[in-house]
């Protein structure tokens, strides 16, 4: 009797979780699903139309495929480079040297920052055509160019200010680096092993668990942010090259009064977040190490 | 030996502050553009104001004239700190659930809390607004507060079930012989090895929700509750002169709090070597 | 140590907790006598605080009342609102921009009719065309303007002077005249921009004008069909193509990144652009140091249909039908456009009041920015069709916008883009019509 009771254990602490997926959780997904079967506009009554806005978004929109272009080439320029160097800069930080405090502060504060108007004045400035960059770039005798008009450009520059505030990831590296016993890299460094080998030996797979998560966190929500996006150019970029899905939704939804067809949108965009995450997971089987099994 | 440590601290020492100029020369233009006329915020690149304008915090701090930023910041603490609070002990207590125990259907739970984060929230405003307006919840903090409560925040659970992961099993399994029970094991062993971990979920929930934009938007409607996300946008119009040396001044007087809790936080990773060498 | 500091801050925070959800439901309990009204609005400072000192005034003048003022910026204003229509819980009073009372007609009845409520406000002080022109959904009245609007040409004397091109307010330029001034100013002043736009403006007021003085009406039907004609479109296009090509205005890469912020772009923040057609409501923002701005007509070829100018409201007030306290509303509505004190107090914080009588009051007190009154007159003299809000749908303006990017990038050609504009225009119109 005990032991059949032992099994469910865990959900007592899971519990809470439960309930509140299934009070304040499992009610505007569900309805956000339906939602993607009517003609949803927010305020009238919805009309049940069966598959039309999903067929509507693959055969008759002139900006889904674009726009789901540009929010992989947004996540494959972002992604990467903000994990890599956040990554990096960690395990510098993650020494003990005088003053490192004001380092990490310092490194961290544009992440807190945000997405507050300031940016967006702030980004202009460096990149416009009479801007920081180009001033710089001018001593060394290079034409001034205008890097966030440019279609080739822009996207890349609004990836730069996620990649700007690599923060949050390089906090998570620094609490997992802290994880990591001091005396098993000791006993790495005398038997021999230099610097790469140990952080490749012995740093990256210990610290396998929060590269994974940082990973998967940081791509679910790279696929929906546009906030970047939307202080650089707001009505994404003259030829939409930084038209982010997630400002088309928000365009759909609150501004054109699509709010059926936004969720059938948004239910393709969860179909291809949660076919890569699966996909992720199943690939990091080989790659994480966890310490519990 | 000595001398190759040294040469070896001074690159470190240098590329730091290279890098740390790189990151934070465009705050730092941000704070002498919040003491710039408009004129020269939008008209010049150059970093020292050509016309200093002294005036602009005195005048920001003041708000909407009804309101002063002492009240919105203090709107942002009584929303803040609940909800940092609640996520912290939600999450540490499911993600142990889902870290240290097996039970039936346990990977597929998983996968739903970890999915309810991969859809839009654009589409889900309005469902959920019409929830929480039916709860009696509109115009209050609860919004952010209950989903906390019941750790509706599945970033941090996830956090912590993967740093719960990586301690080794022999340490609740000595304790597990010992005779604790399992709420033992996670008050005494795994809160205290949680500690990295705890200061993350503090750093990052108190950052977003800080800075957290369009749900305040939604849900906050009394200027009088405004938490700063809102009040620094109340005086953005589009037809209506915008003094925008006041408004680079509050947003930069808005940060502080967040970087003195990270300042102090942050010598707490510190102390995680001491918790990480328990296990040694 | 650190144990016992962190089991302080917990209870700190379970006590903070219990405060915040407090109080919440305090806040508008009526008790039958007193009653309290939400109004909201967008602006900026000045607007707040006028209009703030407004429900002070009131409330001092019926003790019962009290109005709460729910003020932000205008970029999420709309969210905001549609959420709240969407959950019952607008505000009593809402300040709305004039082309959303078609777009909430589409969406059911939201706003009263304020035909009902002829007996507590005055309408008389209004001029009833405007009215019919700019505030009725069918035959309902559901809005009452707070500003006049127009469009307007509004030119910076100082870099005209330096340039030597004379520009008053009675000059009547047509659009050939912009391209031959702004190779004359070029010329003067090679760094400079004739014409000062951004992607928007380029949309609404520049290319717009041009496609309906070419026919005179409106640019979409109110019977969901398009006003505009292929040549008109066509013409309009090319015309941008010589703007562009011709540097009288800025390449769209420049102008793409001060997208609704014209006044933050450093040609014209530092005095080196000429003119700009916008809104006179725009005008206070686009002053400063380097620019003092002149007004005059926006440009009208000859033998053209009509002006096309806009002289809609700037603002509208409107009461939500699920309000529970409509009758105290419109009072306060009627005190508000009415009063001579309430004038007073709230001067021009939105534009250019709508009545005579305010106007005149707040002219003679020296309270009225001149340069925009004179805008104001010189738009209504010249006032082009009232266009209608189906023309302002927002999903149209953004395909048009998209194909005028792709004209002056020399994607499509005029007359692709004519065709293109046609076509997706009537889609969208067609799904219009049938919802």
């Amino acid at each position: 009797m005990k032991k059949r009771w032992k099994r469910f254990e865990g959900y007592v602490y899971i519990a809470p979780w439960l309930f509140g997926f299934f009070a304040l959780q499992l009610y505007p997904l569900v309805v956000s699903f339906i939602y993607s079967f009517t003609d949803f506009s927010m305020l009238k009554e919805p009309h049940y139309i069966g598959l039309k806005n999903y067929i509507q978004a693959f055969t008759n929109d002139p900006y889904f495929f674009k726009s789901l272009g540009v929010t992989f080439m947004y996540v494959l320029y972002a992604l990467p480079g903000k994990l890599v160097f956040a990554l990096i800069i960690a395990v510098i930080l993650n020494q003990k040297i005088r003053g490192i405090g004001i380092f990490r502060t310092l490194y961290y504060l544009p992440s807190i920052l945000g997405g507050s108007v300031a940016v967006s004045i702030l980004w202009r400035f460096i990149f416009m055509k009479d801007g920081m960059l180009n001033n710089i770039l001018g001593v060394f005798g290079f034409e001034a160019f205008d890097w966030i008009g440019n279609p080739a450009t822009s996207l890349f520059i609004v990836a730069l200010l996620q990649i700007w505030q690599f923060g949050s990831s390089m906090v998570l590296f620094l609490a997992g680096l802290k994880n990591i016993s001091p005396e098993v890299i000791e006993s790495a460094r005398i038997d021999g092993a230099g610097a790469l080998q140990r952080f490749f030996r012995i740093t990256l797979p210990l610290l396998s668990p929060i590269i994974l998560f940082n990973f998967v966190m940081q791509m679910i929500q790279l696929f929906q942010d546009f906030s970047a996006a939307f202080v650089i150019t707001p009505n994404g970029g003259p030829l939409k090259k930084t038209y982010l899905y997630g400002m088309m939704l928000y365009q759909n939804g609150f501004q054109f009064f699509k709010m059926g067809y936004a969720s059938a949108q948004s239910w393709v965009l969860f179909v291809i977040i949660i076919t890569i995450t699966g996909c992720i997971f199943a690939f990091s089987r080989k790659l994480v190490h966890y310490e519990d099994e | 030996m000595n001398k190759k440590t040294n040469r070896r601290k001074l690159f470190i020492y240098l590329f730091l502050i290279l890098l740390a100029v790189v990151m934070v020369y465009p705050l730092v233009y941000l704070f002498f553009a919040s003491f710039k006329p408009n004129d020269e915020i939008f008209g010049s690149a150059s970093l020292l104001p050509k016309k200093w304008v002294l005036d602009s915090y005195k005048i920001g701090w003041r708000g909407s004239g009804q309101f002063t930023y002492g009240r919105f910041l203090l709107n942002t603490c009584r929303m803040v700190v609940p909800t940092v609070v609640f996520t912290v002990i939600s999450s540490l207590w499911v993600g142990y659930g889902f870290a240290r125990f097996d039970f039936p259907l346990k990977k597929f739970w998983f996968y739903v809390m970890i999915g309810t984060m991969m859809l839009p929230s654009t589409v889900i405003i309005i469902p959920r607004y019409i929830l929480f307006k039916n709860l009696g919840w509109i115009d209050t903090y609860l919004p952010f507060i209950v989903p906390a409560v019941f750790a509706g925040y599945p970033f941090f659970v996830y956090m912590v079930i993967q740093f719960m992961r990586s301690i080794p099993r022999e340490l609740d399994e000595a304790a597990k012989i010992d005779g604790c029970s399992s709420f033992r094991i996670w008050t005494d062993v795994m809160i205290p090895l949680c500690k990295p971990a705890i200061f993350s979920v503090i750093i990052f929930q108190s950052m977003w929700t800080w800075n957290d934009f369009f749900n305040s938007l939604v849900y906050i409607n009394s200027v009088r509750k405004y938490p700063v996300s809102l009040a620094l946008r109340m005086n953005l119009d589009s037809a209506s002169r915008v003094e925008w040396n006041t408004i680079l001044a509050m947003s930069l007087v808005c940060i502080i709090p967040c970087t003195v809790l990270f300042f102090v936080a942050q010598q707490y990773f510190v102390d995680g070597i001491v918790a990480g060498s328990i296990k040694g | 140590m650190a144990n016992r500091r962190f089991k302080q801050i917990v209870a700190f925070g379970l006590a903070l907790t219990m405060t915040a959800g407090m109080g919440a439901a305090a806040a508008y309990a009526d008790d039958g006598e007193n009653i309290v009204l939400r109004f909201s609005w967008w602006g900026a400072e000045a607007r707040h605080e006028k209009t703030l000192a407004a429900f002070e005034r009131y409330h001092e003048l019926h003790p019962n009342i009290t109005i709460e003022g729910e003020y932000s910026s205008i970029d999420t204003y709309y969210q905001k609102l549609v959420t709240q229509f969407a959950g019952g819980t607008a505000p009593d009073i809402i300040q709305i921009d004039q082309p959303w009372i078609e777009d909430f007609a589409m969406q059911g009845q939201l706003l009263e009719d304020l035909n009902d409520y002829t007996d507590i406000i005055d309408m008389s002080t209004y001029d009833a065309d405007y009215l019919a022109g700019w505030c009725m959904n069918g035959d309902r009245l559901e809005a009452l303007p707070l500003g006049l609007n127009g469009y307007t040409t509004m030119y910076n004397k100082k870099a005209l002077e330096a340039a030597g091109i004379e520009i008053d307010s009675s000059t009547e330029l047509t659009w050939d005249d912009i391209l031959t001034l702004g190779e004359q100013y070029k010329e003067a002043n090679p760094d400079g921009i004739f014409l000062h736009t951004d992607p928007n403006t380029l949309e609404k007021n520049i290319f717009r004008p041009y496609v309906i003085q070419q026919y005179g009406g409106y640019f979409l039907n109110p019977d969901f069909t398009i006003g505009f004609t292929r040549e008109s479109l066509i013409n309009a296009y090319n015309y941008l193509i010589e703007l562009s090509d011709r540097g009288i205005i800025q390449p769209l890469n420049e102008t793409a990144t001060f997208d609704g912020k014209i006044d933050q772009n450093p040609v014209w923040v530092n005095g080196q652009a000429a003119l700009c057609i916008r809104w006179v409501s725009d005008l206070q923002q686009l002053l400063n140091d380097n620019v003092d701005i002149g007004v005059c007509r926006i440009p009208v070829n000859e033998g053209a249909a009509e002006t096309g100018i806009n002289c809609k409201p700037s603002m509208v007030a409107t009461i939500y039908t699920g309000s529970e306290h409509k009758k105290e509303a419109a009072e306060f509505i009627n005190w508000m456009v009415n009063d001579e004190e309430a004038t007073t107090i709230l001067a021009d914080c939105r534009g250019v009041p709508p009545t005579e009588r305010q106007r005149t009051q707040l002219q003679e007190a020296g309270m009225l920015n001149a340069a925009m009154a004179e805008g104001i007159s010189i738009a209504v003299a010249n006032a082009g069709t009232p266009q209608n809000g189906l023309s302002d749908n927002a999903e149209v303006t953004a395909i048009s916008l998209d194909i005028i990017a792709r004209v002056l990038y020399k994607q499509i050609s005029p007359e692709d883009a004519a065709d293109e504009m046609i076509q997706r225009t009537e889609e969208k119109l067609e799904t219009l019509k049938n919802s």
